[in-house]
Parts: C-alpha cells; structure tokens; sequence
C-alpha cells in the first residue's frame, strides 16, 4: 500500500502511461509499456521498425485501446474510447499524414467540428482573430483566409501543430513530424516544437527515426525494443553508440549464427558476371544519392527503415518517379525508364508493397489476374485464346503452388496466395530484373517460406537478378545473396555478403548517421 | 476561400458577356426587355435546381432524382388544389413532398451505403412515376388566381421567380459561408474520415444537402405549375436535370466535391440559360441545344480536372508524403464520396 502510495506521489505530475499492452491477432506489439511526459519535457521515442511506437503513440491518442495497463493525468486514471476523449483530456496528436483540408481556409481548419457560433452563425472574426493567433504562437505568417491547399508541405506540417495545440492542448504527440520536410525545415520545425515546450510549458512526445533529431531538441529519451522499454533516461546520459545498439538489439546476433543458411559457396558463384542493373548517384525527387549494383543470379536485398527511400528506388527503376540526376545501367546499356510500360519492355517486373491497390484485381480470377500483363502472347488477330491463356496461367500457378478456387475472383483467396498470384503474374512476364516489394507482407510462415524457396530458386537457377526489398531482418539475411542499406534516402556502400552479417549489424548499419 | 474562387467566377461572368453580345449582335429580338424577361423566367427553374444540385455536389454526391421531383411536386400542388386546398397549403405539401424525397435520398446515401448515383438514380425512377400513377397521366389545370402570382407575378417589372431565386441565393451563400453547417458540408466534400475524426455529423450533413435539393426542386416545380397553371406529368423530364448538372459544373463547382459557390452555380445557370434562350432566338433548331450545352459541360470538367492535376504534381514535387503514386487518379486524394 505505502509503495503504490508513494509510485502514485511521483508520477502525480504530468501523463503517464503504465504497464500497456496490446495485441494484435495474438503477437504481442506491446508488451507492458511504461512511460511518463512531464510538462514542458521533451520525450524522444525511438525504435526500429515494428518496435511498437506508433502503436504507443495511438493508444495515448486514443485511437486504439489498450488490452492492458493504465493512462493517467496529473496522478488520475483516464480512458480514452475515442481520439476525441483524448483532446478533451488535453492531449492533441498529429499523425504522420497530413490530415488538414485543403479544400478549406486556414481559419475553418483550425475549428473544424468545434466552430464558434452565435444562434447558429458563424463568428467569423473572432475565429479568424483565434486562427491567427493560433499560427502566431508557432511564428507562421499565413493568411488565415486562404485556403488550405494553398500552402507548401513543409508550412502545412506546422499549420497542422498549430491546430493540434490551439485548443490549449498540454501535450503534444508528434509521429514522425519531419519526415516530409528537408534542411532547414526540419530545424525550424525542431525549433517551433522546443519553443512550445519551454514557453508554454507543453509535454512533448516526439517519435522519430533521425537520432540528430532526439539528440537536439530531447530532454529524455525512450528505446522500445520489441515492444519493451529498453531504454529510458535523460538524453545526455545516453551515448549514440549504446542508443544504436540497444535499437539495433546485440543480443539478437545470437539468434541467427548463420549456420542453417545456405552454404556461403553460392555467392560467388555469378560474381564475375557484370552487373545487370547499376544505378550510379541516383536522384529522384526522394532519392538523394543512391548507388546499387544487383548481379544476375543474385537476390540483392535492399534494407533500411521505413521512409530511407527503399520502394522509391524500385519505383525509379521502372519509371514511376522521373530521374533527377544519376546514371541507370541495364546489362551495360544506359537505360533511361519511362513508364512501367516500357520498363516491362526490357524485362523488368514490379510486385508492390500494396497488394490491395496495386497489386491485384480483385473481381478477376486467379488466370485473368496471372495473364492480365502478357495477354498480348495469347491473341492472333485481335481474339483471345482462352484455352492458350488458361494453360500457360495454370502452369505458372502450379510452380507456385496456388491453392484455392482459381476460377473465382482472387479476392476470395486467403493473403498469402493473393500474394503468390501477384508473384506469379510478375513471373508470367519472364522477366530478367524481378523487383519484389516486401513480398511476404501479410503472409503465414508457411507461404513466407514457400515464397523465399521460390525467389531463391529463380536467382541462382534460372539466372534472374532479384531485387528484394524487405524490412524484415531475417528475411533478407535468409534470402538475400548481399544487401545494400538505405539510409536517409542514401546508398553508397558497396554491397555487403550476406554471410558475414548478422541481424545487429543489419540494423547498426541502417541507424548509422553520416 | 473568397481570393482563391474569385477568379472563376469572374470567367464564367465574361463568358455571358460575351455570349450575350453575340447574340445581340446575330438578333434584335435578343436585346429586348421581354426577352430578357423571357430569359430569366425560363432561367429561374434551372437556377433553382442548379443550387439544390450544389449542395449535393458539394459533399462528393450528385442528385439524378431532382427533375422527376420537380414533376412530383408540381404535380401534388395542382392535385391538392383540384381538390379544394387553398393555394398556400398546395404550397406547403409541394414543399414537404420534395423534402421528404431529399431525405429519403440522404438516408439511403447514408446508412444503407449506397453510391449517390445508385439512390438517386432509382428515385429518379420513382418520383416520376407517382404524378402519372395518380392522375392517370392525365395533366390538371389550377384555378386558383393567387397561386398564379408565383410563376407570373412581377415586381417591379421583375417577374416573381427571380426574385424567389434572388432570396435563396442570398440565404444559400450565408449557409454556406457563415454557418457551421457551412463549413461541414465542404469538409465532408473534402475528405469525409476526416470530418468524422473531427467530431463531424456526416449522416446528418448528407441527409441536409439531399433534403435542400429536394427542397430547391419543389419550389422549381411551385414556379412551373404556376406559370402553366395547368401540373403536367411530364413536367421536369426534359433537359431540367442536364442542365441543373451543367450549370453547377461550369460555375465551377467540382464533381469530386469540396469545392465551388453558389454564386458560382448561379451563374452558371445564367449562362446555360443564355445560350438556349439565345439558340431559340435565332432559330436554331431545338435539338441542337444539349450538344452545345454537352460541349460546354466538358469544357467545365476538364478546367476542374486540370486544375487537380496541376495542384497535384505541384504537392508531388514538394514531397508531399501523401502522394507518393502520381499514377493515381486525381481524384483519390480528394474525393470523399460518402458511400
């Protein structure tokens, strides 16, 4: 009783979150979770990728409730059902999308669903004196009568903490704030949200993925690990070195020796064949300097946190964001991508990240879905050969082993031979550079292991470069030949084997500032 | 929102200009007081739709139904007279039948997620059906002197209707500019899960719109019984629904939702009613009208589209995080049709 008295007497000041925990579908995300923000305290919450901060970040937000585990303000226990109960509370959030409308002013933003009103009329100054006062207090010189969409990203970001905070909001959660931002932006977002602290005595949490970030503007910093605490002390007292390593996990080293992986033989055995894809300082309107070499034979696994640029390489490589700068070789020939179209043309194939939206047509069969790009094959004067297609779609379907109906739309399959259906249409373009977008998202154990089986079958047997992009460490050390890291929408390291890596260097090097 | 609209409707204001000076130029029976007289009259019922069909348009939805409903209740007027109410409470059920009809729509729109095509499409059906049902097809006169006012009344040599289309357009812009409903119903148009986050009512939102749509529909069908005095039951099956989408369209209200004026509807449908109104006066076969007015509705769509696209690629080459396939189509980032 006298030490609950006295845990309860400490964190009586500022929010609180104790013991949470929450599960998704049995895997535990957060696994008993224990924080506090003091007023006027800048917290950093940092973390590898699926580490559980998002999920933290919501469950204060309110938008996910906890399985486990308690919130308190000011030392009282509060529960949150709705974002709404949480802003009530005091506690404003700011996602990583912008969620302002553009379609409307500054000023209907900053009120929206809480407008002020007179009998039912609008009290149009004194919520444009509010509004303007609101973008004041983060030093923004905007027309409050303009709309919305009016304004750069990187204004629209500080637009979006002036709204979250106008309704005196005592804490602030910011998920990854700066990621749409570059240079000097990002410092003076970093400025804004250290001023609203000291000034206005607000609590911050502040989640992100850059450690000059949390070394700048925080006062404590927290590591999740697994969805644990691993980490949680005065920024000052936390050298760089054990922050990476904690994230990055040393002790995971342990867990892969590498000793049930494929003999290390395999690696150099197309080595001395040239590059089939190189890419030389590459830019795109993301990309800032990227250079990969991917071999025929080889899977080429690219790694990095969420947002270093992974899927913007793929998408440069196939036409979908135009080339700012930098060289693109396809087998020794300069090669200038233009639209998947064309990229289809020299033997490229794409399976997206986004199965849903990108990835199949839900309404069309299994074969529709596996033909849908080389239809053209099975046409002679303008007549398709069903019988031809259906043959030749069943084929591939049976190499990867696709169960259920294939007659009905491919919606109604399970994920994971959704997944081995979009794996098998890029396959029924032959393609000589297959890109994969984490192609097991989503997918059971079993299906994740069929699917590394068959990517590593179509390198070394059939001579295909892959290029595979994963946020899974064991999977790209399980699949991949070498790696490339992304770091900060940046590549220049030679690609390193595979053989001598392990998970903790993995993630070290995708931490690794420059 | 004032700065940023201006500059369309100042376009389409030149574009009657110009159009208006053409035909003055091709017809002197053009310039004429009576004409112009003629032209507003024939305006004022497709103004009234083009409203209702704003606020609908608005939220991301559309309202097919709005010319059957102007039959429907234009038809329940001259019945309800015919059997001896006074003209006000023929008034007073037209109002509430186009009403109800807007509602059922909302409702429908809403809770049973249903496309807004879809709903109002099968209304569309049913609302023309019901005045042909009653009357056996039959049309019925009205005798009634005082509901004649409505339809061919004039003050001050400016006949009834416009200044009924005048006051709503008055009142619409305040609702839209100057109360909260205002501003939800822009909100919704613009991205509805965001809205709803925000504490916004999206059912009640939708049900208004459909119901102000009704609502701008019976007044059409009051002002079109009126100056027949005679409830035709076939009334509102022509080009009324055409062009009350039309003019919405080249006032610049966006069919993906969340933007345009009423202003802007308005005058829209002075120009749509310019130009069939000019056609008529220089003998211009009949036909001809829709093609023109198609032609011009495309113009419309493709300004709006365009403009999308432009603010589009200009977020993309600011990094926006939000539009990270420009192979999407425009309308993805914007439209919120509530289902």
């Amino acid at each position: 009783m006298m030490a609950g008295l006295d845990r309860s007497m400490v964190g009586s000041h500022g929010l609180s979150v104790h013991s949470i925990v929450k599960r998704y579908g049995g895997a535990e995300v957060l696994g008993g979770v224990s924080i506090s923000i003091q007023p006027g305290q800048i917290l950093g919450l940092v973390g590898h990728n699926g580490a559980g901060k998002s999920t933290l970040l919501k469950t204060i937000s309110g938008a996910v409730r906890p399985d486990d585990g308690s919130i308190l303000i000011d030392g009282t226990k509060v529960e949150f059902s709705h974002p709404a109960d949480a802003l009530k509370a005091g506690i404003a959030t700011v996602y990583q999308e912008l969620s302002l409308l553009g379609n409307l002013t500054v000023t209907q933003n900053v009120f929206l669903g809480h407008e002020l009103t007179n009998a039912g009329f609008l009290r149009l100054d004194q919520m444009r004196e509010q509004a303007k006062q609101a973008m004041a207090t983060l030093n923004l010189k905007v027309d409050v009568d303009r709309l919305v969409s009016s304004y750069p990203v990187a204004i629209r970001q500080l637009m979006e903490i002036a709204v979250a905070i106008h309704r005196d909001a005592r804490y602030l959660l910011l998920d990854e704030p700066t990621t749409s931002l570059e240079g000097e932006q990002v410092g003076e977002l970093l400025d804004v949200v250290a001023e609203l602290a000291r000034e206005r005595n607000i609590g911050v949490l502040f989640i992100s993925h850059k450690l000059d970030e949390l070394y700048r503007i925080s006062d404590r910093m927290v590591a999740l690990v697994d969805g644990l605490v691993c980490i949680d002390s005065p920024t000052d007292s936390v050298p760089r070195e054990d922050l990476i390593a904690a994230i990055a996990g040393s002790e995971a080293s342990s867990i892969l020796d590498g000793s049930h992986r494929e003999e290390p033989a395999r690696i150099s055995r197309h080595h001395q064949a040239a590059p089939s894809v190189r890419a030389v300082h590459l830019r795109t309107h993301v990309l800032e300097d990227v250079s990969v070499v991917a071999y025929p034979g080889q899977v080429t696994g690219i790694y990095g946190l969420i947002g270093s640029g992974r899927t913007e390489f793929l998408r440069a490589l196939m036409g979908l964001d135009p080339i700012v700068s930098g060289e693109l070789e396809l087998d020794g020939n300069p090669y200038h991508p233009s639209s998947p179209a064309k990229a289809a043309k020299v033997g490229l194939a794409y399976v997206t990240e986004d199965r849903k939206n990108s990835g199949i047509v839900p309404m069309l069969n299994s074969w529709y879905n596996v033909a849908l790009p080389i239809l053209h094959r099975f046409t002679k004067f303008g007549v398709l050969n069903v019988k031809r297609m259906l043959a030749n779609a069943d084929t591939i379907l049976d190499q990867l082993r696709v169960r259920g109906n294939r007659g009905v739309g491919v919606h109604s399959l399970s994920g994971g031979n959704q997944q081995k259906v979009v794996l098998a249409r890029a396959l029924g373009q032959t393609p000589n550079v297959l890109l994969l977008d984490e192609p097991t998202k989503g997918v059971d154990i079993a299906v994740k292991v069929e699917i590394h089986r068959i990517i590593r079958q179509l390198a070394h047997e059939t001579g295909m470069t892959v290029i595979l992009v994963s946020s899974e460490d064991e999977e790209i050390l399980d699949v991949a030949d070498h790696v490339c890291v992304f770091v900060a929408r940046r590549c220049s390291q030679v690609p390193i084997c595979v053989s001598e890596l392990t998970i903790a260097d993995l993630r070290q090097a995708a931490w690794a500032t420059h | 929102m004032k700065k940023g609209r201006l500059p369309e409707e100042v376009g389409v204001l030149g574009m009657i200009v110009v159009v208006s000076i053409v035909f003055s130029v091709m017809s002197s029976t053009f310039r004429t007081v009576d004409n112009l007289q003629i032209l507003l009259l024939n305006g004022a019922v497709i103004g009234f739709l083009a409203l209702g069909q704003t606020f609908v348009l608005l939220t991301g939805g559309i309202d097919l139904s709005t010319g059957s409903n102007l039959c429907l209740t234009g038809m329940l007027a001259a019945i309800a007279m015919y059997n001896g109410i006074p003209w006000w409470g023929a008034v007073v059920i037209a109002v509430a039948a186009g009403v109800l009809v807007g509602v059922f729509n909302g409702v429908l729109v809403h809770y049973a997620k249903l496309p807004p095509f879809i709903v109002t499409f099968s209304t569309f059906g049913i609302a023309a059906s019901i005045p042909k049902i009653l009357t056996g097809a039959q049309s019925v006169s009205v005798k009634d002197p005082f509901f004649a006012i409505i339809g061919r009344g004039s003050i001050a040599n400016v006949p009834i209707p416009v200044v009924m289309l005048a006051i709503a357009v008055v009142i619409f812009t305040f609702i839209l500019r100057r109360t909260a409903l205002g501003v939800h119903i822009y909100s919704v148009g613009g991205n509805a899960e965001t809205s709803r986050l925000a504490g916004i009512s999206v059912p009640k939102v939708t049900i208004v719109v459909y119901a102000m749509s009704g609502l701008c529909a019976a007044l059409g069908g009051l002002i079109t019984t009126s100056r027949l005095m005679v409830g035709y039951p076939v009334a509102g099956s022509g080009n009324e629904l055409f062009y009350s989408i039309a003019s919405a369209v080249v006032g610049g209200v966006s069919l993906f939702g969340g933007i345009g004026t009423i202003p802007g509807a308005l005058l829209g449908s002075v120009l749509i009613a310019t130009v069939s109104n000019g056609m008529n006066v220089v003998h211009v076969e009949s036909y001809w009208q829709p093609l023109v007015i198609g032609v011009i509705i495309l113009g419309g769509v493709i300004l709006d589209t365009y403009r999308r696209q432009v603010s589009l690629t200009r977020l993309l080459t600011k990094r926006a995080p939000g539009a990270r396939s420009p192979n999407a189509p425009p309308s993805g980032a914007v439209t919120a049709t509530e289902p």
